[in-house]
């Protein structure tokens, strides 16, 4: 193994940053033994999560406190921790979206949480001295963590 | 993300390839609703490039959908690969939009 299983980086609130730690992100899940659909998962809870942050942690992300991204692996567990310091958020309670209206009844938005929710096999939320710090947990099916598949 | 436009007869083909996500969806929309005003309703998305959509993503193709109803028409959806489908059945997307085992059957739905 020749890849640090830990990556941390201070990510600015604009969207060019978003897309910036999540191509850090990829790069660090590559040449991991990860699989696409693990992937996916990782990347979408960045996406979901950090996008909360921004949009509504804050009333100028891109000039606030920079977010901590950090990410650790090992052969059975992918952990993902955001922390930041804006406003107190704990998307674990979150009401679920109405999933089965038609479309033109469907609210627009609102289905990041769920989708995090339902595909991350565990997250765990604390406010910590003024800051959100949000750890969501991928289990790796390749790893010692196989026993459960969802 | 990569969006590529057809024309085919009476409806409009639209390839969303690569990542459909907060960075791209402003990008896909503008370019979803140009085609929306010119094809007269009738739109057949081609998802089997998709690697990756976001709630944003999500997002973008509800507001396409709602737009298409408004002006009568059909929007047929085909090609959605194993996350994507994933990620569709969850937000209950499946439910709500016209999803197709292939093109041919998308056609004939948009063509009835």
């Amino acid at each position: 193994m020749c890849k640090s299983p830990f990556m941390h980086i201070k990510m600015r609130g604009d969207l060019n940053s978003l897309s910036g730690a999540a191509r850090t992100i990829e790069t660090f899940l590559d040449g991991l033994n990860v699989s696409s659909k693990e992937r996916y998962v990782v990347a979408l809870a960045f996406e979901e999560m950090a996008t909360n942050i921004i949009k509504y942690g804050f009333e100028d992300a891109a000039n606030s406190e920079p977010v901590d991204v950090s990410l650790s692996y090992t052969p059975s567990v992918i952990k993902l921790t955001l922390e930041d310091a804006g406003r107190e958020f704990n998307p674990l309670k979150c009401g679920e979206p109405e999933t089965l209206n038609p479309v033109e009844d469907r609210e627009i938005g609102g289905l990041g949480v769920h989708l995090v929710r339902r595909m991350a096999d565990s997250m765990e939320y604390k406010r910590v001295d003024g800051k959100n710090i949000l750890t969501i947990n991928v289990k790796l099916k390749s790893g010692d963590g196989a026993e459960v598949s969802k | 993300m990569k969006m590529s436009v057809s024309e085919s007869g009476s409806f409009f083909k639209v390839s969303l390839d690569g990542r459909l996500d907060a960075n791209s969806a402003a990008e896909a929309e503008a370019g979803l609703f140009d085609v929306i005003s010119k094809c007269g309703g009738l739109l057949l998305l081609d998802l089997s490039g998709l690697e990756y959509v976001s709630s944003a993503g999500l997002r973008v193709m509800l507001v396409a959908a709602k737009r298409i109803q408004q002006r009568g028409g059909k929007l047929a959806v085909h090609g959605l690969n194993g996350n994507v489908k994933e990620v569709f059945d969850i937000s209950g997307f499946t439910a709500v939009f016209k999803i197709f085992p292939d093109e041919a059957s998308a056609a004939a739905f948009l063509n009835a």
